[in-house]
């Protein structure tokens, strides 16, 4: 008879995980594209990029059948369009990621040798990022433990913060280079690509915060 | 009477939780039908005598009354106007009476007070109990799997003590009159009584309980829930003291003191308005026709 729709909830849970998997491993071999890049070595960078742009498919797919088992009854309505947007900005980090890729290897920006490292502290920053936004998140959907999802949550918001500051000095400093205006310009929407990413994790973190919040009576 | 009773009321116990996809529409009607029936044959009995007090009624007048108070109910929910089968019965039992010259007006004075304790009753009951299981679920129920099975199986549970409360507080207004007049046994009276509900709720009840659930959409999962938690217990406690009320009546207070808790009106003026008006229109219409009807055809 259908009478309780039991186990959708865990089939979901169990798909949120898997996703956030997926979405770190996006960001792993988005740091090994950059750092491929920024060596010079292009083969490995595109070899990298590559399997970003697969994963990215396969976290679309995995968004798609969550949708999907979400409107088929899991969790209660009110609840559930609160997952389904949380969801849906998750899988934008991965988005953020195959974006990132597609610019290094699209337009190719000539990154001054100066400037490398900090480029790369970015997404060297942005990755722990993930890890702790996938330990908040899966914690939410399996224990609960409130305490330990806010300690996370505002650790992320912690390195957003460090890493936008990051952004900023660099974007003064090659506004201030003698490069060409072109040149600044074209590495200031670099930056942009990479912090693109670390902005979607704490945005995305927020939306968890709002899940927690809405979760109680 | 069972018939329209069953396809209105059935909308008080369920309509959130199918409104809020919970539970299916079919399942919800299968559960209302043996739950009302459970609770029509083993408590229904416990309202009768409520009904017989008030006046001593022969088999013919026995059945205008039940034509009266079918009248009006059906006549106020043609209109789109909030009826109480309980308060239509009641009104079309001292109609007989008053014609007939046999009533007993020192019984009412019960009945009203149970009446306006219906609704204050659920207020109290939902705020009370929002208060208290809120607290409890916070507590203990942190991870949002547990707390959504939790409120899943709570809506339907709830349903189901709505439904065996609806059966064993209203099922003497449909058959009451006819027990108290000798013409059916009180046990065929809450067998019959229970089945004509059961069949209101099967075949009648999808438009009510569709709009129910969208009027309700104010409250979330949980406070669905608690408010009706707090309408069933209310209602079984007036099965308890003997007298039918409105269902619709205890989960529109329900509603309201959920949304108490909550900050928000989630019940409106107008809901209130209504309420308090069909404490003195529905009784008044039920006895002026049950008495025209009988200083017509007797």
């Amino acid at each position: 008879m259908g009478l309780l729709k039991k186990g959708k909830e865990q089939e979901v849970a169990g798909m949120i995980i898997e996703l956030l998997k997926q979405v770190h491993l996006c960001l792993e071999e988005t740091h090994k594209t950059v750092s491929h890049y920024l060596k010079g070595d292009i083969e490995e960078a595109k070899s990298s990029a590559l399997k970003t742009d697969h994963i990215e498919t396969e976290t679309d797919n995995i968004r798609r059948r969550m949708v999907d088992a979400l409107y088929r009854g899991a969790f209660l309505p009110i609840f559930r369009v609160d997952i389904h947007n949380f969801i849906e900005k998750v899988d934008l980090i991965a988005d953020n990621a195959e974006i990132c890729c597609d610019f290094f290897l699209g337009q190719r920006p000539e990154i001054p040798e100066v400037f490398k490292e900090r480029f790369l502290k970015v997404i060297d920053d942005t990755l722990p990022m993930s890890l702790t936004f996938k330990e908040a998140t899966e914690n939410f959907f399996i224990r609960g433990d409130h305490e330990f999802i806010k300690k996370r949550i505002t650790q992320i918001g912690i390195s957003e913060s460090a890493i936008d500051d990051d952004e900023w000095k660099l974007t003064r400093d090659i506004f201030t280079s003698d490069l060409s205006l072109a040149e600044k310009i074209h590495l200031k929407q670099c930056l942009e690509k990479l912090t693109c990413i670390s902005d979607q994790i704490e945005d995305t973190s927020d939306w968890l915060e709002v899940l927690l919040i809405s979760m109680k009576v | 009477m069972g018939w329209s009773l069953g396809g209105n009321d059935s909308a008080n116990i369920f309509g959130t939780g199918v409104g809020a996809k919970v539970i299916r529409y079919r399942t919800a009607i299968i559960l209302i039908s043996i739950f009302v029936v459970l609770g029509a044959l083993l408590e229904g009995e416990k309202c009768f005598a409520t009904l017989g007090d008030l006046s001593r009624l022969d088999s013919r007048l026995a059945f205008f009354t039940a034509l009266a108070a079918a009248i009006v109910v059906f006549f106020f929910t043609f209109f789109g106007i909030p009826v109480s089968t309980s308060q239509a019965i009641v009104g079309a039992i001292l109609g007989a009476g008053l014609h007939s010259g046999v009533v007993d007006f020192s019984k009412l004075y019960k009945i009203v007070i149970c009446w306006v304790l219906t609704p204050i009753g659920g207020i109290f009951t939902g705020f009370f109990l929002y208060h208290l299981i809120g607290k409890l679920i916070d507590r203990f129920l942190k991870s949002p799997i547990l707390r959504d099975t939790f409120i899943r199986w709570g809506l339907i549970s709830a349903g189901c003590f709505g439904a065996y409360a609806l059966g064993s507080n209203n099922v003497a207004n449909v058959t009451g009159v006819y027990v108290g007049s000798g013409a059916i046994t009180p046990f065929a009276g809450t067998l019959i009584g229970g089945l004509s509900i059961a069949l209101g709720v099967l075949t009648y009840s999808r438009k009510v309980m569709e709009t129910v659930g969208k009027k309700i959409v104010a409250l979330d999962g949980f406070g669905a829930f608690i408010a009706e938690l707090s309408a069933a217990l209310v209602v079984q406690i007036f099965t308890q003291i003997g007298v039918p009320v409105s269902t619709s009546q205890a989960i529109v207070g329900a509603v309201a003191g959920v949304g108490l808790v909550k900050g928000i009106r989630a019940v409106s003026l107008r809901s209130l308005i209504e309420i308090v008006v069909g404490w003195i229109s529905t009784p008044v219409s039920g006895g002026a026709i049950c008495y025209v009807l009988l200083t017509l055809f007797l």
